[in-house]
């Protein structure tokens, strides 16, 4: 009697503890893929996209069926804070919001010369939130940038962490950046950190309605842009493509890329393609009477991809003298990133923390005027590139039709 | 036949004691006083919690035969020994219940938040009572599943995390003078002391000469667990956001992403240290169940130990309703206090034990 006494209790008890407070039914939440903050006044406008699951799921939607449904709804709620915006999203929407699945969060350009402190903020303080969201900013409204469509993925907000990810793991030239990223690059000392942009290519209207993904070809998509610099939580300015590669190279954030280049030093047209595997670089402050020189040295290597240069690559001086173009070609990626830095007085590089590391003296003296420090900064790139492979082929394909 | 633990059973049951809490609150504290210096308080704290072991170690030799609180009233007399047990009883009660606190308030604001306080608290209680009325023997030996398993959880975490290490913020080494090192050894110090529970456990051990050891032991290789926690926390996260994080160890498991198929495993790590939570307020709630029976004589215990559950709840209910006077109260009152209870009485306990000698005709009155 009392064994079957404590089997009821117990079983009392499984129905009790097993947190039913917590229990969310999954139709009762609007799962976010992607969501975005703007300004309007002084009042916070967030926008949210939110997937349709019906649409979504196997059959219909995007991939299967006839697609007359749109896999995402976009909409967007105005607040004097963020939560509060969050909050009276719940007057038009009648599921509860989920944001652990948030793949992009896009910021205005307006919102990031405010100031992104809050943002961040809500991301530490809150459990729903998850830092491993990738930030993205936006010249125009951010709003605008979820209502796109992609062709190839069914989620756009998804897709564009895909786009993100895959741009930075094979030419490196924009880095992807998670919220937990870029607060560390705010805290650090150099309090210069980097968030890629995404722009909307194309007509206005276009992108928003399923007829686009209807056509084989999209006159207007999303694609990544420049990168945007910011000093602390706020924004500084832009760097274009080519110097946010040299910031890569410089930050040691390059993971592969495919770099063009001359082959001779006199020769007008790029006519050779590297494909850079690894790379590595370390950053050497030195002092010298008073003044503070960074010598940065890379150290890459990886194979051709691509030649339209006589050369026979059998022979060592060959190769030599094309990694000596390859290095002259980063070397001026480098100085011109750093010419951009200097500009917007930005230290994007992490040149603060290689100074404090290496002399914490000097580093007390000077970290309260910083920026002004910065820019005095001699560099000193030493760049060494090792073509490893050269590919299939040891001659151009030029040589079997040329006469001489 | 009396089942005694084994030594390696002690040295886990120590680790347990200290390791669950001390890795959540130990990093950002240390962090925001010592920075990227961390590390070297932790082995300061590593070297006081050493020797305090020995001190702790010395005492136990002196009674192989009967349980602690009975043992000191034959050397020290009723009266010593009865006061000293109303101390003991009353800082194990109280430490127990911080640490409630710190666990119902960590499952409510992570995992749990709409969960009434209560409700996680009766179950909790419920846990830990069914733990201290198995004995100290069978927590033990849960412990003995419960710690490898952490361990395991920890290891994978680690490999998985290697590739966001940056090792160079740990560098310049030595940036911040010996005085704020000292003072950020402080708190991981207070934590490592409560190995002083080895005095109520060294008698259910089955060889009591070796609890100085066995102290010893449980210190370093608590001590290296935290030291690792504390370092990984630096080259993953930076000093400077550690020090605003409430728990800097969950966030740098949070952020490990392999894919899109592997993330957000903290709350495997989440999962594991429940456990571990578990075994902790049930070795501190014994002590404290323990120490109220003995000082007390009480022949039958089963109803009192549903009184002190029932107290325990209330007292954890009402005395921090706030996370912020818990915080404060951490702040301001618990490091003097723990260092009263776990240095100065042992302290007093070592001394008298010099100065009186045993006394044939005293023992059994």
């Amino acid at each position: 009697m009392k064994k079957i006494t404590g089997i009821i209790v117990l079983l009392l008890a499984c129905s009790l503890i097993s947190g039913c407070w917590n229990r969310i039914e999954l139709n009762e939440l609007s799962i976010v893929s992607a969501s975005s903050y703007d300004f309007n006044g002084n009042k916070w406008v967030n926008s949210y996209q939110v997937i349709i699951p019906s649409a979504i799921s196997s059959g219909t939607g995007l991939a299967g069926g006839g697609g007359s449904q749109s896999p995402v709804t976009v909409f967007s709620s105005e607040g004097r804070t963020i939560r509060e915006a969050v909050s009276k999203s719940s007057m038009e929407t009648p599921r509860q919001m989920f944001f652990a699945h948030n793949s992009a969060l896009i910021i205005s350009e307006e919102v990031a010369r405010h100031g992104i402190n809050q943002i961040l903020d809500l991301h530490y303080r809150n459990t729903d939130a998850r830092e491993t969201v990738n930030v993205l900013i936006t010249q125009g409204n951010a709003r605008s940038i979820l209502e796109r469509l992609i062709h190839t993925e069914k989620i756009p907000g998804q897709g564009i962490r895909e786009i993100l990810s895959n741009e930075s793991r094979n030419t490196s030239i924009v880095p992807s950046v998670m919220l937990y990223e870029l607060a560390m690059a705010i805290t650090s000392d150099g309090k210069g950190a980097v968030i890629p942009e995404i722009v909307f290519a194309g007509n206005e209207e276009d992108g928003r309605s399923l007829d686009v993904l209807k056509k084989t070809y999209e006159q207007a998509k999303l694609r990544i842009g420049r990168l945007a610099v910011m000093r602390g939580d706020k924004f500084a300015g832009w760097l274009t493509r080519e110097e946010g590669l040299g910031v890569s190279f410089i930050a040691n954030k390059v993971r592969s890329s495919n770099l063009a280049f001359r082959c001779k030093p006199g020769d007008k047209t790029y006519n050779m393609t590297f494909r850079l595997q690894t790379s590595a670089t370390k950053l050497k402050p030195m002092l010298r009477n008073g003044k503070m020189t960074m010598g940065i040295d890379i150290k890459s290597a990886g194979n051709l991809l691509e030649s339209n240069c006589m050369m026979d690559l059998t022979q060592p001086a060959a190769v030599k003298q094309l990694e000596q173009q390859l290095q002259e070609e980063v070397k001026q990626m480098v100085n011109r990133s750093w010419e951009a830095a200097k500009r917007l007085k930005v230290d994007v590089f992490g040149f603060a923390d290689a100074v404090h590391r290496k002399y914490p003296r000097e580093w007390r003296r000077v970290k309260n005027n910083w920026d002004e420090t910065f820019s005095k900064i001699q560099i000193e790139p030493h760049i060494k590139i090792s073509m490893d492979r050269v590919g299939l082929t040891n001659k151009p394909f030029k040589s079997t039709n040329s006469n001489e | 036949m009396i089942i005694k633990m084994t030594k390696l059973q002690g040295i886990l049951l120590m680790m347990s004691t200290i390791a669950p809490t001390a890795i959540v609150s130990v990093p950002s504290v240390v962090v925001q006083l010592s920075e990227q210096d961390a590390w070297v308080s932790i082995i300061i704290a590593m070297v006081a919690g050493g020797l305090f072991s020995l001190l702790i170690g010395s005492i136990c030799r002196q009674n192989t035969q009967t349980t602690f609180l009975d043992w000191l009233r034959v050397r020290l007399g009723s009266k010593a020994g009865t006061a000293i047990g109303i101390l003991l009883t009353y800082y194990y009660l109280i430490s127990v219940v911080i640490e409630m606190r710190e666990f119902v308030n960590f499952i409510g604001e992570n995992v749990l938040s709409r969960t009434p306080v209560y409700f996680l608290l009766i179950i909790t209680v419920a846990v830990v009572m069914y733990g201290v009325s198995q004995g100290i023997v069978n927590i033990a030996r849960v412990n003995l599943i419960v710690l490898p398993l952490s361990l395991l959880v920890f290891i994978v975490t680690g490999i998985l995390l290697l590739k966001n290490i940056h090792i160079e913020n740990l560098l310049p080494l030595w940036e911040h003078p010996l005085r704020k090192v000292a003072q950020g050894s402080m708190t991981p110090t207070t934590w490592l002391l409560q190995v002083s529970i080895l005095l109520l456990i060294a008698p259910f051990m089955s060889k009591p000469e070796e609890a100085g050891k066995v102290g010893m032991w449980g210190i370093v290789l608590t001590s290296i667990e935290l030291g690792i926690i504390v370092v990984a926390a630096i080259t993953i996260i930076g000093s400077r956001l550690i020090s605003i994080m409430s728990y800097p160890t969950f966030y740098m498991i949070g952020i490990i992403q392999i894919g899109t198929f592997l993330e957000r495993i903290d709350l495997l790590f989440i999962s594991i240290w429940i456990c571990m939570m578990y075994v902790k307020m049930s070795i501190v709630m014994f002590a404290t169940f323990h120490c109220f029976i003995h000082t007390f004589r009480i022949r039958n215990e089963k109803p009192f130990l549903l009184c002190l559950g029932l107290f325990t709840i209330l007292t954890t209910m009402y005395a921090w309703p706030k996370s912020v006077d818990l915080a404060y109260f951490s702040k301001t009152v618990l490091i003097p206090y723990a260092i009263t209870f776990n240095v100065l009485i042992p302290l007093v306990i070592w001394l008298l034990l010099r100065f009186i000698k045993p006394n044939p005709m005293k023992a059994g009155k």
